[in-house]
C-alpha cells in the first residue's frame, strides 16, 4: 500500500508532462508506449491499459455490430463504391452507400443523371441518342458497369459482393 | 484505495475523451469522403474535343462510325479477387464497334493485363477502322472505299477485308439469304430514319415501303465479286452498298480470340458489345459465367451460361429501336418483308466460333423456330439456340447442358 501510495501521485504527473500531446490524444496505442516509459513501475499502467483495451474492444465490437447492421438492413456492403469516368479519365469515387442524385456532362456536352439509392447506381436521363444507359438496369455488384457510349460515361462498381456473371450478352 | 479509484477515474474519463476525439475525427473524415460526390456534383466535363461521329453513328447494326478519339487511355480496374496466384483484371473500350467493349483476364500482375489488353484492343481497333461504311482513315484501305467505289472499280483490299466478304458469301448461302452483307441499300434507309426518329420522337416516321423496295432491288450478293488471285473486291452494281453489322463483331472477336490462343493465353473473357468469347477458363478450371439479358427488362440476366472456350451471342429486339405512334421497330430487318422481324424477342446462340455465332443469331432471328434448329443442324459446328418470346424461352436440344445452376 506504502509503495503505491509513493508510486502514484509520483507516476500519473509523470505520464501526463513524458507523453507528448499530439500521439496521445490521436492514438491510443502510441500513448500507452510512451506511459510505458515514463513508469518503469508499471503495475499501475498495466492495469490501465488493460482497461483501455476492453474499452477499445468495445467500441471496435459496437463498430462490426453497426457494419453488419448496416449490411443485413441495406443489403449490400459498405465498401461498394462507383467509380465515373468521362472520356476514359476517372472524374468521381463514390460510396453506394451515401443516397444522391449526381448531373454527369459527357464528352461533347451531354448530360446524364445518375440517381444513387437503396445501394445501386441507376442512370435515370441521358440526352443521348440511343438511351441505351437509361434502359440498362441498375447496377450494385462488383464489376458491374453502366455506360452512355454517346458522351462516354462508364460508371463501374467497385468493391463489395462479387457479381455473380463475369460478362453479359443481350 | 481512495487514490487508486480516483486515479482510475482519471484515467478512465482521459481514456474516453480521447476515444470520442478519436471516433469523431474518424466520423468527420468518413463524412468528408462520402461527401465528395456531393461537391463533386457540377458538371464534370473533360474538355475533350466534341465527337458528334459517334453519337450520330448509334443505333446502327454495329459495324459503323468512327470515333476518332484522342482521349485517355482507360484505366485497368484490379478486382482485388486472387485465386491460384493469379489477379482478376478488367478494362473498357469505348471506341470499337461503336459499342461497350470489355475484356476481363487473370493474370499474375497488371503489367501482364495491359500486355494483352493492349494487343487485344490494337487487332479490333483495326478490325474496326476497315469495315467502317461511314469513315475513312489515314493508311488503309477500308469498307467505305469499296462502297463508295460501287459501279465496277475494282478495289485493292487486304486479307482482313478479302477473309471477311468471303464469309460473307458464305453465310449469305448457309442461311438462304437471310443474313446478306449486300443489304446496306436497305439498312441505310432504316437507319436514317431511325436516327430522326430517336433524335425527334414526336415526328418519328416509318421509311415508306416503295423507297424500301426500291432500295431491295440493290441487294444481290452476287454483284460483290471478289478475286482473291487480284486481291480485289467489285461492286458491279452503282447502287449497291456493303453493310457486314450482323457478322463484322463475330468475326473480330473470332479473330481476335483465336490469335490469344495461339499465343498460349489461357483466362482471358472478350466481351465486344455483348458478343462474348472466352479464352480458356478462369484459374481453377471454373467456366466463365456469361449472363444472357431478359428482353422484358427486369432487375437481372434470365439465364447464366457456364463458358470455357465458346462463344455466347444474342441477338435482341430490345436494345436498338425507335418508336413510331407508340409501336417499337428494332434494328434487325428481314429481308424478305424489308421490315424489323417478329419472330423473336431475343435469340441466344453457344458456339465455339464467335464468326458462325452471330451469324446464326441474326439468322435465327429472322426464322421461325423449325427453321431455325435445321440451320443449326447444318451450320457444320456444333452450335445451340435458345429462343425467348413474350417470357416464354425454348431451347435447342443441347443448350440446358451449358446452364449454370442458380
Amino acid at each position: 500500500m506504502d509503495e503505491k501510495k509513493k508510486a502514484a501521485p509520483a507516476d500519473l504527473p509523470a505520464a501526463q508532462e513524458n507523453a507528448p500531446p499530439g500521439p496521445e490524444t490521436s492514438d491510443p496505442e502510441a500513448s500507452d508506449t510512451a506511459e510505458k516509459k515514463a513508469a518503469p513501475a508499471g503495475r499501475i499502467t498495466l492495469r490501465l491499459t488493460r482497461g483501455d483495451r476492453r474499452l477499445l474492444l468495445l467500441l471496435g465490437g459496437g463498430a462490426l455490430l453497426c457494419m453488419l447492421v448496416q449490411t443485413i438492413i441495406l443489403g449490400h456492403s459498405p465498401g461498394s463504391m462507383v467509380e465515373i469516368t468521362v472520356g476514359g479519365k476517372l472524374v468521381q469515387t463514390v460510396s453506394l452507400s451515401t443516397d444522391r442524385t449526381i448531373q454527369l456532362t459527357g464528352v461533347g456536352g451531354g448530360t446524364n443523371t445518375l440517381v444513387i439509392k437503396n445501394g445501386k447506381a441507376d442512370m435515370t436521363e441521358a440526352d443521348c441518342p440511343d438511351q441505351i444507359c437509361v434502359k440498362h438496369r441498375a447496377v450494385s455488384k462488383k464489376g458491374e458497369s453502366i455506360v452512355c457510349l454517346p458522351h462516354q460515361i462508364v460508371v463501374t462498381v467497385t468493391g463489395g459482393e462479387a457479381a455473380e456473371v463475369d460478362a453479359g450478352t443481350q | 484505495m481512495d487514490m487508486r479509484t480516483q486515479k482510475l477515474g482519471h484515467m478512465l474519463h482521459k481514456t474516453f475523451t480521447e476515444l470520442l476525439a478519436l471516433l469523431l475525427t474518424a466520423v468527420v473524415a468518413i463524412g468528408t469522403t462520402g461527401c465528395t460526390g456531393t461537391a463533386g456534383s457540377s458538371p464534370v466535363s473533360t474538355g475533350a474535343a466534341a465527337n458528334t461521329e459517334t453519337a450520330a453513328n448509334m443505333g446502327n447494326t454495329g459495324s459503323t462510325g468512327s470515333t476518332g478519339n484522342t482521349e485517355v487511355a482507360p484505366e485497368i480496374t484490379d478486382s482485388g479477387e486472387t485465386s491460384e496466384g493469379l489477379n482478376k483484371y478488367t478494362i473498357t473500350y469505348l471506341d470499337v464497334f461503336d459499342t461497350v467493349t470489355t475484356l476481363t483476364g487473370w493474370t499474375k500482375d497488371e503489367a501482364a493485363f495491359a500486355a494483352e489488353a493492349g494487343e487485344i484492343h490494337d487487332e479490333l481497333l483495326n478490325y474496326h477502322k476497315l469495315y467502317d461504311i461511314y469513315n475513312v482513315y489515314d493508311g488503309m484501305v477500308n469498307l467505305k472505299q469499296v462502297n463508295d467505289a460501287a459501279g465496277g472499280t475494282p478495289v485493292a483490299v487486304g486479307s482482313e477485308i478479302m477473309d471477311l466478304l468471303a464469309w460473307g458469301q458464305q453465310v449469305y448461302t448457309l442461311t438462304g439469304g437471310a443474313v446478306n452483307i449486300a443489304m446496306g441499300a436497305v439498312l441505310t434507309i432504316w437507319h436514317e430514319y431511325r436516327e430522326a426518329g430517336i433524335a425527334d420522337p414526336s415526328r418519328a416516321e416509318l421509311p415508306p415501303m416503295d423507297e424500301l423496295k426500291e432500295a431491295s432491288a440493290h441487294t444481290d450478293i452476287t454483284k460483290m465479286q471478289l478475286d482473291t488471285r487480284a486481291g480485289t473486291v467489285t461492286l458491279t452494281d452503282a447502287q449497291m452498298k456493303l453493310d457486314v453489322g450482323a457478322l463484322a463483331k463475330g468475326y473480330a472477336t473470332e479473330k481476335v480470340c483465336e490469335a490469344a490462343r495461339a499465343r498460349g493465353w489461357t483466362h482471358l473473357l472478350v466481351n465486344v458489345g455483348g458478343n462474348v468469347e472466352a479464352v480458356g477458363d478462369k484459374p481453377g478450371g471454373i467456366p466463365w459465367a456469361v449472363g444472357v439479358q431478359n428482353p422484358d427488362n427486369v432487375d437481372d440476366y434470365l439465364k447464366v451460361v457456364n463458358d470455357t472456350d465458346l462463344s455466347v451471342v444474342t441477338s435482341g429486339n430490345y436494345q436498338r429501336y425507335y418508336e413510331v405512334n407508340g409501336v417499337r421497330y428494332h434494328h434487325i430487318i428481314d429481308p424478305k418483308t424489308l421490315m424489323p422481324s417478329e419472330y423473336w424477342d431475343s435469340v441466344t446462340i453457344i458456339c465455339a466460333d464467335s464468326s458462325l455465332a452471330d451469324a446464326l443469331s441474326t439468322a435465327l432471328f429472322l426464322m421461325d423456330q423449325e427453321s431455325g434448329q435445321k440451320l443449326l443442324d447444318s451450320a457444320g459446328k456444333a452450335a445451340e439456340a435458345m429462343w425467348i418470346k413474350d417470357g416464354t424461352i425454348t431451347y435447342s436440344s443441347g443448350f440446358a447442358a451449358y446452364l449454370k445452376d442458380t
